[in-house]
């Protein structure tokens, strides 16, 4: 599979603001030196718990957030560089469905208009023309026609993140970061989300960054998996391989926390004490160790390698030193 | 749409909206209903107290108070219309650009805009007046530019509201360029608020002008305006001719308190919120607001 994007060491760093008395100043680093490389045609999922940095990943790649240094390479062009035109232009290739269905559509606005303007700002169309991509691009996602005219408090969640995926995909571009694309969503409206999307993956050959704190949905529609923790990837991996056999213990911990539906399946569950530290004062060493049930001393002072375990995966955790796996 | 509705049905605003409608179509009409020509000096008919003939009385000129009331709505409607204008034109852009782009430019334009306000309005309102010379022109100036802080904070409050919202995002994603994000979308989304500022803007604008002329800073004479003519009834007071300023005080009352009426119904049918009666507040700082001037902050 040829690597549609390929992300360097990406970082962005918040400086906090001095407060007038007292001590501040520092950086929160919401993204901390993240690498990954997405096939085309693939469905990538970061997972992490809120604070982690999977959506600030999502729309740094976007440059809806300028990253504070690494490299993201679209179909091979550095993209971090470029100035706002070349940017807009971009935009039809790499487009973003929001997770919020209600606050991602202008209320002032219809869905047809909100349709249009990524045609009015990306093509020369004709009214008619515009008026006829709209319609096809509204029964794509299983709307009508007829809810071109409506409003977005009209609709109910289901059919306004519809209305999202048809705005992000109406330019037809070649990569989506989904941000949390179901989790506003009931349960029963999330299957029918999943489903069109997948559907819309293959139609269109699309490479999705799915976003995602829920690790059944990941499990579900990604092919390969990257856990985040603490602006950092700790993990990736193909996601049955993953689930089946996580390596870092983080990632064991977030799997065994997934419901089981099968009650005579029993199988231990690994509780994390304690918060997600806050990343303006992330622990020294390995982020993780003030958490995890396996941490050694070294764990407190050296910050783990991300290193490749196998061919398709990688980690970054110190169990997994070429000494310590001699010993296991 | 609910919220017209929901606004109409306040009686107090529909209360506001008649009075303003009735000034306004005083005003246009003026010289059609205007039983006398406003500026004819009748000395013989000086000083008559109201009757059949002069419905208000004359004044010490013997011009008709009530013809020159209906004349004076005109430059009442003018200078209010001219002066908000000139308060949006500058404000809104100044607010909108502050808040969008931010930075140290914005944060520039709302520290001169936070400095305008810590004036007291109307002392503000004379120095400028004084300064850029008597007559229409500069009262209108004046008030205008004494009105553009307030625009601008509304409109950058609502602009920094507004930017973080994911639709504003969404079109960011979509490489829509940021004037077109500022004017489609956020200007427009900022409209129910400024609605309401406008329409007490103009009552305020109403007070600050009558009080420029009242206090000699306004329009020449003979121009017939409401604080204009206040003034000139002040020194009959005392020897009883009491129409001369008690009729024009009522029109300038009447004015302002119309505008405040439409403007708080809007206000409460827009924001759901703070369905407080706020028009007894507003009546009070309405009496304080010759004193300290200050009074039209939200």
């Amino acid at each position: 599979m040829p690597a549609l994007l390929e992300i360097r060491d990406l970082k962005k760093h918040y400086p906090l603001r001095r407060r007038l008395f007292g001590r501040g100043g520092g950086t929160a680093k919401a993204l901390d030196g993240v690498s990954l490389s997405i096939g085309q045609g693939e469905t990538f999922a970061v997972v992490g718990e809120s604070g982690s940095g999977k959506t600030t990943l999502g729309k740094t790649i976007l440059r809806l957030i300028e990253p504070t240094s690494g490299s993201v390479q679209f179909e091979g062009r550095e993209i971090t560089g470029l100035g706002a035109n070349e940017l807009r232009r971009l935009r039809t290739d790499m487009q973003i469905v929001f997770q919020d269905p209600y606050g991602s559509l202008d209320p002032r606005w219809t869905i047809g208009q909100t349709l249009e303007e990524p045609l009015r700002t990306h093509l020369r169309l004709s009214d008619e023309d515009a008026k006829g991509r709209i319609e096809r691009m509204l029964e794509v996602v299983g709307l009508s026609k007829q809810h071109a005219s409506r409003y977005p408090h009209e609709l109910s969640g289901g059919q306004r993140q519809r209305v999202g995926i048809a705005r992000a995909l109406i330019t037809e571009p070649k990569f989506v970061v989904l941000d949390e694309p179901v989790s506003a969503l009931d349960v029963s409206i999330q299957a029918q989300i999943l489903k069109l999307m997948q559907e819309l993956q293959s139609r269109l050959s699309l490479t999705y960054l799915f976003v995602s704190h829920d690790l059944s949905v990941v499990r579900y529609i990604s092919d390969r998996v990257g856990v985040m923790y603490l602006g950092k990837m700790v993990e990736t991996g193909p996601t049955a391989e993953l689930f089946e056999r996580p390596l870092h213990p983080y990632t064991r911990a977030l799997i065994s926390a997934i419901p089981e539906a099968d009650p005579a399946k029993r199988r231990e569950r690994i509780t994390l004490s304690g918060e997600v530290p806050s990343p303006r004062n992330p622990p020294s060493g390995c982020a993780f160790h003030t958490r995890c049930p396996m941490a050694r001393p070294e764990c407190r002072s050296v910050i783990p390698e991300w290193r490749q375990v196998s061919e398709n995966r990688s980690v970054a955790c110190h169990l997994y030193n070429e000494e310590s796996r001699d010993e296991s | 749409m609910n919220r017209w509705r929901q606004a109409l049905r306040s009686r107090l605003a529909i209360v506001g909206l008649i009075l303003v409608a009735v000034w306004v179509l005083f005003a246009l009409l003026a010289p059609w209903i205007a039983p006398y020509p406003p500026n004819e000096i009748q000395m013989q008919d000086k000083l008559l107290p109201p009757s059949a003939a002069h419905w208000f009385g004359t004044d010490n000129f013997g011009r008709d108070i009530f013809s020159r009331i209906l004349y004076g709505a005109r430059v009442t409607v003018w200078t209010g219309m001219v002066s908000v204008g000139i308060a949006c034109l500058i404000g809104i852009p100044l607010g909108a650009a502050a808040g969008y782009f931010g930075g140290r430019i914005g944060n520039l334009i709302m520290r001169v805009m936070d400095t305008l306000l810590a004036f007291p309005s109307l002392i503000l309102a004379m120095a400028l007046a004084a300064s850029i010379g008597p007559g229409l022109l500069g009262a209108l100036l004046a008030v205008g530019i004494v009105a553009i802080p307030e625009f601008a904070r509304l409109v950058y409050g609502q602009t920094v509201v507004i930017k973080e919202k994911e639709f504003i995002e969404a079109s960011r994603a979509l490489g829509v360029r940021d004037k077109a994000i500022l004017f489609r979308h956020v200007l427009p989304n900022a409209f129910a608020p400024l609605l309401v500022q406008i329409t007490l803007g103009l009552g305020s604008a109403v007070l600050t002008t009558s009080s420029l002329s009242f206090l000699g800073l306004g329009v020449r004479p003979p121009t017939s305006e409401w604080g204009a003519m206040i003034s000139y009834g002040r020194d009959y007071i005392i020897s009883g001719e009491w129409w001369m300023t008690v009729f024009p005080g009522i029109a300038i009352a009447t004015v302002i308190f119309g505008f405040f009426l439409l403007g708080d119904g809007l206000r409460d049918a827009f924001d759901p919120h703070g369905r407080t009666r706020r028009v007894t507040r507003r009546i009070k700082r309405f009496s304080t607001h010759t004193h300290t001037g200050s009074g039209q902050s939200l």
